[in-house]
């Protein structure tokens, strides 16, 4: 039975929303003001100038294609290493019985609490022995696992049902059968809600990604656009129309992935 | 369960524990020698690779430190350079950088974190390098010197200097019938007051120790014993500099640049909101780009009871003590604060140079710096010893609160003062 929702809901709805999309479309704003005009509040249309994205897109100072790409490699590299890594552990977590599984899990779930800055210099001198420092090596390798996603795989597994399981046993499927056959096609939403967050994550990673890229070839495209920016001397609409060029590949991958992503969240929401 | 189930299983998530581990790493530094042959300058057939540092505002910095490079490759033939800009925070790349051995040979070091770093022993004394090069310190103003000392040795040479100047919008001036801008801080409120009864806000000033401290230092406070390596925070001598400054804010001649919708002072005054500002000569480049036709004139940052402190802000090309061509290094690290390397920064116009023979040719092509180089001669170095993070944190947040809450100065220096030992005790 569909529940009628009062009127006053949309009002409020499509007010909220529009307050949430004024920094955004301020922000699509200030990156066409000229430079000279980037403090001021209102700047008629016809002086509003495709200065800034000509400046990022051409200008041979920002390597904004090599940045795109090398952004484009580590997300896509690491997003799926993260879903065949993740996924695999937390099926041998949720289905099989194996020495010391408990205590394993545990360092997981530890491992989940310590804040990521604790670990940033052993990291770092780690990847430098590995000769890693300017390298999509460096990059990509140490995050090809996520424990919260484990975490995440096992819990969704855990919930598959025995007699699925046993089902399949009987028709002769070994465990890669049953993964791939069963498990796998039945898991669709948390492999669009990885995808995504995992993506997402590593397409913004600007802390690490700065600490062990010192090369500009190197950078990715935050690193590189923090770069538009200094303490006092800000293009502030360089800056936001570098911003707006990042924002774009994130919007994409939502949308693709937005159905099994929101069928991912009223999946678990009714169980 | 079949057996090689149950191994592969195992297997698969062992590889996954260590690779989480190797993941979290180790503090396994090794105690690489850093004393490969001192006097190496490098030969046709085995040159030397150097690397250097720098924390860039911008392509033209890049451009003039590549430049300044080559000259010095011509004099040095068979020493080959790099030059590595900073990507992201500066002092977070390098500590992971000199924990690893991985720092650039010699690298930009801020005066307000430069005895963090000397003070970790990661930095070589530059002592020896400048009696064999016969180094004149003396042209170098000692304040710029001074900043980079610890414990009575040399840790590196100051490449650019700047101070606090006052900068005026005189159209809002002559609104309130104010000719000429305040030449010292009693002038100053008289003429804050008649901009504030004709609703200009009078001066953008941030509720930071790095604008307000000349105020302690003119009533004879101070919050640091550099001699001693203290804090002295609750010194009774400190509360009157801080009075002035406090009184000030609840009068409203000073406003906080967050309350007139900037992040800083200079986008308030590049918008016309505010008719002054006490900003270094980095408000200049952002004057032109964000507010080009605007006219500001630059003056002397204001005098109080017959003293005229300042803040000097500078950064030195200091040398990792890891590095492997120590010798080298220390040539290059001279160079680049020396003569010729100076007089293309001089020329580039991008900062102040330190090297007091080269600001003549500086001034000469941008004279309206003359106030940020004056402004020097009476400057305090923006550091407070290896604790300065700590510090500034903990006196700024008092200090905002102090604003807020309208506490009195012995209040606010009491809570700075616990806030940092409690900081330095963990």
């Amino acid at each position: 039975m569909q529940r009628r929702v009062s009127p006053a809901f949309y009002v409020v709805a499509i007010l909220y929303s529009l307050v949430s999309l004024v920094p955004f479309v301020w922000s699509i704003y200030t990156s066409f003001k000229p430079t000279a005009g980037v403090y001021d509040t209102w700047v008629p249309l016809s002086k509003l100038t495709l200065q800034s994205y000509k400046y990022l897109l051409t200008s041979p100072q920002v390597s904004f294609m090599q940045w795109l790409l090398n952004s484009v490699i580590v997300a896509v590299i690491v997003t799926i290493g993260n879903l065949i890594v993740n996924t695999l552990a937390g099926y041998a977590f949720a289905r099989f019985r194996f020495p010391a599984k408990g205590p394993l899990f545990m360092v997981f779930l530890a491992v989940m609490m310590i804040p990521g800055q604790v670990v940033l210099v052993p990291m770092y001198i780690l990847l430098a022995h590995l000769g890693w420092i300017n390298t999509y090596q460096g990059l990509t390798i140490p995050f090809l696992m996520s424990p919260f996603m484990i975490f995440l795989t096992r819990q969704f597994f855990l919930g598959m049902p025995n007699e699925l399981e046993e089902a399949a046993k009987v028709d002769g499927l070994g465990p890669w059968g049953i993964f791939f056959k069963i498990f796998l096609p039945l898991s669709r939403p948390l492999i669009a809600t990885q995808t995504i967050f995992t993506f997402q994550g590593n397409w913004n990673s600007f802390l690490w990604t700065s600490l062990l890229e010192s090369s500009q070839n190197m950078y990715t495209l935050p690193v590189g656009l923090n770069n538009l920016y200094g303490q006092y001397n800000a293009y502030w609409n360089q800056v936001l129309a570098g911003v707006l060029l990042l924002t774009i590949p994130m919007i994409i991958i939502f949308f693709i992935f937005q159905r099994q992503f929101v069928q991912g969240i009223s999946t678990s929401g009714i169980k | 369960m079949r057996k090689w189930q149950k191994w592969s299983s195992v297997a698969a998530t062992a590889v996954m524990g260590v690779g989480l581990l190797a993941g979290c790493g180790s503090q396994s530094t090794s105690n690489s020698s850093t004393n490969a042959s001192a006097q190496n300058l490098g030969t046709a057939s085995n040159p030397v690779n150097l690397t250097v540092g720098i924390a860039s505002s911008g392509p033209a910095e890049t451009t003039l430190v590549n430049n300044q490079v080559k000259a010095f490759e011509k004099q040095y033939p068979n020493i080959h350079v790099t030059v590595k800009p900073f990507s992201g925070n500066e002092l977070q790349d390098l500590q992971a950088e000199l924990a690893a051995h991985t720092a650039p040979d010699i690298f930009y070091v801020d005066s307000s974190i430069a005895q963090q770093l000397e003070s970790s022993g990661a930095i070589a004394p530059l002592d020896n390098y400048m009696k064999q090069d016969n180094f004149q310190t003396s042209a170098y103003e000692t304040s710029l010197m001074k900043a980079f000392q610890w414990q009575g040795k040399q840790y590196g040479i100051p490449k650019d200097e700047n101070s606090l100047a006052l900068e005026s919008n005189m159209t809002l001036l002559n609104k309130a019938g104010i000719q000429t801008p305040p030449k010292t801080w009693s002038e100053f409120e008289t003429d804050a007051a008649k901009l504030k009864a004709k609703g200009i806000a009078p001066l953008a000033f941030p509720i930071d120790v790095a604008r307000y401290y000349p105020f302690v230092l003119n009533f004879g406070g101070s919050y640091y014993d550099a001699a001693s390596n203290k804090v002295t925070f609750t010194n009774s001598a400190n509360d009157a500099g801080l009075n002035f400054f406090l009184k000030n804010e609840r009068e409203g001649y000073l406003v906080n640049p967050s309350n007139l919708g900037g992040t800083w002072a200079g986008v308030p005054f590049a918008q016309g909101k505010v008719a002054m500002v006490a900003e270094g000569a980095w408000l200049i480049p952002s004057m032109q780009q964000t507010a080009p036709n605007m006219k500001y004139t630059i003056t002397d940052f204001p005098t109080q009871n017959g003293k005229a402190s300042n803040m000097v802000y500078t950064v030195a090309y200091e040398m990792a003590a890891s590095s492997k061509n120590p010798a080298a290094a220390a040539k290059l690290l001279f160079f680049l604060t020396g003569n010729q390397a100076e007089q293309m920064t001089a020329k580039s116009g991008l900062a102040i140079p330190s090297y007091v023979p080269d600001q003549s040719v500086f001034l000469k092509s941008n004279p309206s710096y003359q106030a940020f180089v004056d402004g020097v001669k009476n400057g305090t170095a923006y550091q407070f010893g290896p604790s300065g993070n700590n510090f500034v944190n903990a006196i700024n947040a008092a200090t905002q609160a102090g604003v807020l809450k309208n506490l009195s100065p012995s209040a606010v220096l009491s809570q700075a003062q616990s806030t940092f030992q409690s900081q330095n005790q963990q």
